[in-house]
């Protein structure tokens, strides 16, 4: 990576051995060159499920394992992004809760048990999924109607201090988003975002879909307010709806009509493949493999009914209650639509109107320099 | 001017040389502990926030505002970080709370309802206590210092100290407290006194133990806090369950109280609140715009099914059938509905048979369509055109014999058609009249049946809306139904008996595979405890005790009213009867029109006892099927250790059986078997003992009908008397009525014992000895009762168990990581 660690002393300890104590002398001296390696990354579904795996498979490896040492040069990034691990290890234990004794029950007890026990970890894998898809509702209108992607990927590359003359500067990734913090949104990396337009070109094309005007001669302090005001309505919009839509993934898997999935499920259901000894291993394996591929396409389409008829049901009600028993499923979704619906309508009204409020800056005077 | 200048460059210099000399004493002396002199900036105004019990409700309330502020902040879009944050934390319980809300409407009991949130508390409850209980506490005991330590900074935010290891903020480290003292922190950390830089040295030590207790919290919670969220709802069921319970009786006692003021004094008020606001007015509405949309009209089969659907809903088949068999009668097909559809119908029918005969256009030849219309329509002109040309029995009659006649006279008077076929078709056309007739039979719905149908929907409505009232403190007392009096009396006393038997985990983890282990168990188990006098009185006491526990509660003894029960039982008999009296005053033309309906409801009165009835129906549900069966458990479980008992004191050498010893150990073994084991079916082979019926009646004698108890039984039993409908019985009493009554039903030498059957010269009536009666007096067995509680035990068990070690090895190697924590480096080299 370029980095001359040459000037690097031997030790960061607390108290090098052979220093004079205090005050510390600055032993250090900073890499001479630190190439620029963070980077705006294109939002989708690849980008997504890269920094996905990437934060998760280190809040499991590599943070613990400097966390636990007590290490020096741990973030509170590191911390942070170990909060997955709760989340997941959570789920897994809630699932377990309700599965795992079930097995040891008398042959009568397992099944009525082993019934609930799967719904219930249904219950917990929708109310992720639930969670997680639900934020789009907010998301994607605003970015729609703002033209401000609140999602937008960066990530970010650091290296460490070397702790010896020997040490090779491993370089650091961070998962971030360029408007995650209000207080603090990357506005510098939305500078010369493409390279033949001009530098102010993001904020030129947010003020211009937000009535701020065209031609500004500071188009970037005239957005600034704007994204902050984004960030602010959205996040406040994501952090209501998406647990409740989290609560409908829960009230979904509640329903009925997931026993016919489960029995789909079921080792029972499986259609079991017989190898043809007239046939050779080769033909086995092939046929081996399009069984299992029918099976679960099999449990895939029973999904896709049994959701489709779970919705129904929550929306619906049982035929037997009345009142709000029985238009509490009904209530449950329009709270969340509501939510999604008036947290996005709101923060692109926000937007929208940024310009009608009293700006601090003269917007006909140039104030910032190239 | 030289001199002003030199003046003011010595001045200069002398500022600048005081400045050096400030800042040096400044440095010089930061290690003194003596600052006092030195210049110094404005204190900040972030603080350390000293978290106490009694702080805590003021910390509690300005976050709430803190969070509502922020959520105010956040929807104009002027909420920072630190706000958003909070934000998210109250999208958690929005969504939490939502989940519990719903969930809550899928339950069925209060105590079910109430767990759903309870449930979603607890976890809000784990999340926080575990980094409490598990880290911080451990880590301030081992560590000297709370990592978990907030502060307001200089915006007002509250924040953890070291959430950031980068960022502590240790100039709040005023020392104004032991716990904001880094001099103190370092001598619980066991920093040397001669250490020249302590502060430094406590500083690292309290980041590095920070990172290290943070991480291991995120690597805990995910565990731990679902673990302790199960395990505390699992402890927190049965008080919530025994408070739900007390809170639901004390609802359905005020219930019952206002039934029983009702029943006697027919007050208005108390009519208002438990039957008329509960009425179901919809389909009160339904039926009487049925009945208005066909008044005066003719009425279809499917329309009466449809006034009989809309006039009984809410009820069982059986009342429903008998009040369409009612409709039916009442609205018979009686009257014919004339109309130009009547001529053409005869003129098809006509038309069909003739010009099949006799060729084509042979029936235009001969009648006239237009002719027998102009009848018809005179006929019905001179008798007033009625509604709907519906003509009463009478008159459709004379038009059908006049139209035969019309008919018949145009044939004959016809001279091209020969005399022998004259008298064919003539017959012909009389058929095609009377058909066509038949088919316009229909019947009517009158004012006055429409005001008996009506006046019967109020009554039944009035009736289903008490009924509705009565069964819902019904319910509560006796149904088989999670939560009720009589399910969670069934739990305790099933609960009490494990608890009594002493069953080690391992006997249970045997006894649960079968019910026939179970049964050698409990056997053997309760033979142990009969052999000691003490024990065995101990163990009658403890389950007896709780058995009385249900009929207390059913009647609500302690409140001195009227029992509860008694008050139940009335009521269901003051309704039925009520309504079917009413239903019978329905009279007009037709006498008792709905005299079906109100036999159903109330019963049809044989030799003084209504039988075959809803009302019967109701009451057998209540005391025989539910109370009785449950208390014939509890009679046999009792009476099965007297048995047990009485044979210890026989072999003991005192009291007696047969005398003979060899058929007294036949006798005790196979007794102690049938008293544990056997269902109906055993009795009705006999137990075997087909072939040898002196044993078998020795055998029941001895079991069922000798009226012995043992002196040890009755004492334990006690004397205190009340039993649920039989008022004061005592427990010993009950015992042995129970026994004497289940050898006389179940202990015959014959092998028939279905109605009607013939014991010696008797004739049993059926009430006495129906199959059902036969199996609620058999009832539980008390093998297969504590079969079903040891797999519920083994069941919670396992799964406490499990979670519990679980939970443990979680928490103890939590705690133990404490010893590990903030080992210093041993690079690190500290001067002193």
């Amino acid at each position: 990576m370029g980095i001359d660690t040459s000037n690097a002393n031997t030790t960061i300890a607390l108290t090098p051995k052979s220093a004079p104590c205090p005050p510390y002398p600055h032993v250090h001296i900073p890499p001479e060159h630190i190439p620029e390696e963070t980077r705006i990354l294109p939002n989708n579904p690849r980008t997504q499920a890269m920094r996905t795996f990437q934060k998760v498979t280190s809040a499991f490896t590599e943070y613990p394992v400097k966390g636990l040492k007590g290490d020096k040069k741990s973030t509170f990034y590191e911390f942070l992004t170990m909060g997955s691990v709760p989340y997941i290890l959570g789920s897994a234990t809630f699932m377990a809760l309700f599965n795992a004794a079930p097995s040891w029950f008398p042959n009568f007890n397992k099944k009525g048990a082993r019934v609930g026990g799967n719904k219930l970890a249904l219950g917990v894998l929708l109310y992720g999924v639930a969670k997680s898809i639900s934020k789009n509702f907010v998301t994607k209108p605003v970015k729609w109607a703002t033209g401000i992607d609140t999602e937008m990927p960066y990530e970010k590359v650091s290296y460490t201090i070397p702790n010896s003359k020997d040490d090779t500067p491993v370089p650091m990734f961070e998962q971030h988003k360029v408007f995650e913090s209000r207080d603090f949104p990357r506005y510098d990396k939305l500078y010369g975002l493409k390279e033949d337009k001009p530098r102010n070109y993001y904020y030129d094309k947010i003020a211009k879909k937000n009535g701020l005007g065209i031609n500004l001669e500071a188009s970037d302090a005239e957005v600034k307010p704007l994204i902050k005001d984004v960030i602010s309505r959205s996040s406040t919009a994501k952090s209501l709806s998406t647990y409740v839509w989290g609560g409908v993934g829960v009230m979904l898997a509640a329903q009925n009509s997931w026993d016919k999935f489960f029995r789909a499920l079921s080792k029972k259901s499986w259609k079991r493949f017989t190898p043809n000894p007239n046939e050779n291993k080769i033909i086995n394996i092939v046929d081996r493999g399009i069984n299992t591929g029918k099976n679960l396409w099999r449990i895939t389409k029973s999904f896709g009914r049994n959701f489709v008829s779970a919705s129904k049901e929550l929306y619906k009600g049982p035929a037997t209650e009345k009142g709000f028993n029985k238009h509490a499923g009904k209530f449950a979704l329009g709270f969340a639509a509501a939510l999604s619906i008036l947290g996005a309508a709101n923060t692109i009204y926000g937007a929208k109107t940024a310009g009608d409020r009293k700006m601090v800056i003269d917007s006909d005077k140039k104030v910032t320099v190239d | 001017m030289a001199n002003l200048i030199q003046n003011y460059a010595n001045n200069i210099g002398q500022g600048i040389s005081s400045v050096n000399n400030t800042t040096k004493k400044y440095y010089n002396n930061l290690t003194d502990s003596n600052s006092e002199n030195l210049l110094t900036p404005l204190d900040g105004k972030g603080y350390l926030v000293e978290n106490s019990l009694l702080t805590y409700p003021k910390e509690l309330a300005k976050d709430t505002y803190y969070t509502a502020k922020s959520l105010q902040r956040g929807i104009t879009g002027k909420a920072n970080d630190h706000e958003l944050g909070k934000l998210n934390d109250l999208g958690l319980k929005l969504g939490g709370l939502s989940i519990a809300t719903y969930l809550m409407t899928r339950r069925q009991t209060p105590k079910q309802k109430a767990m759903e949130f309870i449930g979603f508390g607890a976890f809000l409850a784990s999340m926080a206590i575990w980094p409490k209980v598990a880290l911080q506490w451990p880590a301030q005991l081992v560590h000297g210092f709370n990592f978990r330590k907030q502060y307001v900074d200089e915006q007002g935010r509250k924040k953890y100290v070291t959430q950031d290891p980068n960022y502590i903020p240790f100039d709040l480290y005023k020392g104004k407290r032991k716990s904001e003292d880094l001099g103190h922190i370092a001598d619980r950390m066991g920093i040397d006194k001669n250490e020249k830089d302590r502060n430094e040295l406590a500083k690292e030590h309290i980041r590095k133990v920070s990172v290290q207790n943070n991480t291991l919290w995120m690597l805990t919670a995910g565990v731990a806090t679902p673990v302790m969220t199960a395990l505390a709802c699992n402890r927190l069921e049965k008080p919530v369950g025994k408070f739900f319970e007390k809170l639901s009786d004390n609802k359905v006692n005020k219930l019952i109280n206002k039934i029983e003021n009702y029943n006697k004094s027919g007050d208005k008020k108390l009519e208002d609140e438990l039957i008329t606001t509960k009425m179901d007015n919809e389909s009160g509405k339904k039926l009487d715009s049925l009945l208005k949309s066909k008044i005066g009209k003719s009425v279809t089969e499917k329309d009466i099914d449809a006034i009989s659907d809309a006039l009984t809903v809410g009820l069982d088949n059986q009342t429903r059938k008998a009040a369409r068999l009612d409709l039916g009668y009442m609205l018979g097909q009686n009257q014919t509905v004339v109309n130009d559809d009547t001529v053409n119908m005869i003129f098809k029918t006509l038309t069909k048979k003739l010009d099949t005969k006799y060729g084509e256009g042979y029936t235009a030849s001969i009648f006239d369509t237009k002719k027998i219309a102009e009848h018809v329509d005179n006929f019905m002109n001179q008798n007033g055109r009625p509604a709907n040309g519906i003509l009463s029995a009478e008159k459709s009659e004379e038009l059908r014999l006049s139209l035969g006649e019309l008919l018949e006279k145009a044939t004959n008077e016809n001279s091209s058609i020969r005399a022998s076929r004259k008298e064919v078709i003539s017959e012909m056309a009389t058929d095609a009249v009377n058909a066509v007739f038949e088919g316009h039979k229909t019947a009517v719905l009158s004012d006055e049946t429409a005001g008996y149908i009506s006046k019967a929907g109020q009554t039944i409505r009035k009736y289903r809306a008490f009924d509705e009232t009565i069964s819902s403190a019904a319910h509560f007392k006796v149904e088989k139904a999670p939560e009720t009096l009589a399910g969670n009396n069934w739990g305790e006393v099933t609960e009490t008996l494990i608890k009594e038997l002493n069953i080690s985990p391992k006997e249970l983890n045997e006894a649960k595979s079968s019910e026939e282990l179970t049964a050698q168990l409990f056997t053997r188990k309760l033979e142990n405890i009969a052999k000691n006098e003490n024990s065995y009185k101990k163990f009658i006491t403890n389950i007896s005790k709780k058995m009385a526990k249900l009929d207390e509660k059913l009647d609500n003894v302690k409140s001195g009213n009227r029992p509860a029960m008694d008050t139940i039982i009335d009521s269901i008999v003051r309704n039925h009867d009520n309504t079917a009296a009413e239903l019978n005053g329905i009279t007009g033309t037709e006498s008792k029109p709905f005299f079906n309906l109100s036999q159903r409801i109330a019963g049809e009165n044989i030799d003084g006892v209504f039988v075959g009835s809803v009302k019967d129906a109701k009451l057998q549900r209540i005391k025989t099927a539910r109370v009785g069966s449950i208390q014939n458990a509890y009679m046999r479980l009792l009476h099965t250790a007297d048995f047990f008992r009485r044979a210890e004191e026989y072999k003991a050498g005192n009291g007696g059986f047969s005398g003979n010893a060899k058929l007294d150990k036949a006798l005790i073994e196979k007794g102690k078997k049938l008293l544990m084991s056997s269902h109906s079916g055993d009795f009705y082979t006999k137990f075997e003992t087909h072939n040898n019926s002196s044993f078998f009646k020795g055998l029941i004698w001895h079991t069922f009908l000798s009226g012995e108890t043992s002196n040890a039984t009755k004492s334990a039993l006690g004397y205190e008397s009340h039993e649920v409908f039989n008022g004061k019985t005592t427990m010993a009493q009950r015992v042995s009525k129970w026994a004497k009554q289940t050898g006389n039903l179940m202990g015959t030498t014959l092998n028939e014992f279905l109605p009607n059957h013939i014991e010696g010269k008797d004739i049993f009536p059926n009430a006495q000895k129906t199959a059902v009666e036969k199996f609620n007096k058999v009832a539980c067995t008390p093998d297969n009762m504590l079969y079903n509680a040891l797999k519920q035990k083994f069941n919670s068990n396992k799964w406490l168990r499990m979670w519990t070690t679980v939970g443990s090895i979680v928490l103890t190697g939590t705690l133990l990581s404490q010893l590990a924590f903030g080992k210093q480096d041993k690079t690190v080299q500290t001067s002193k």
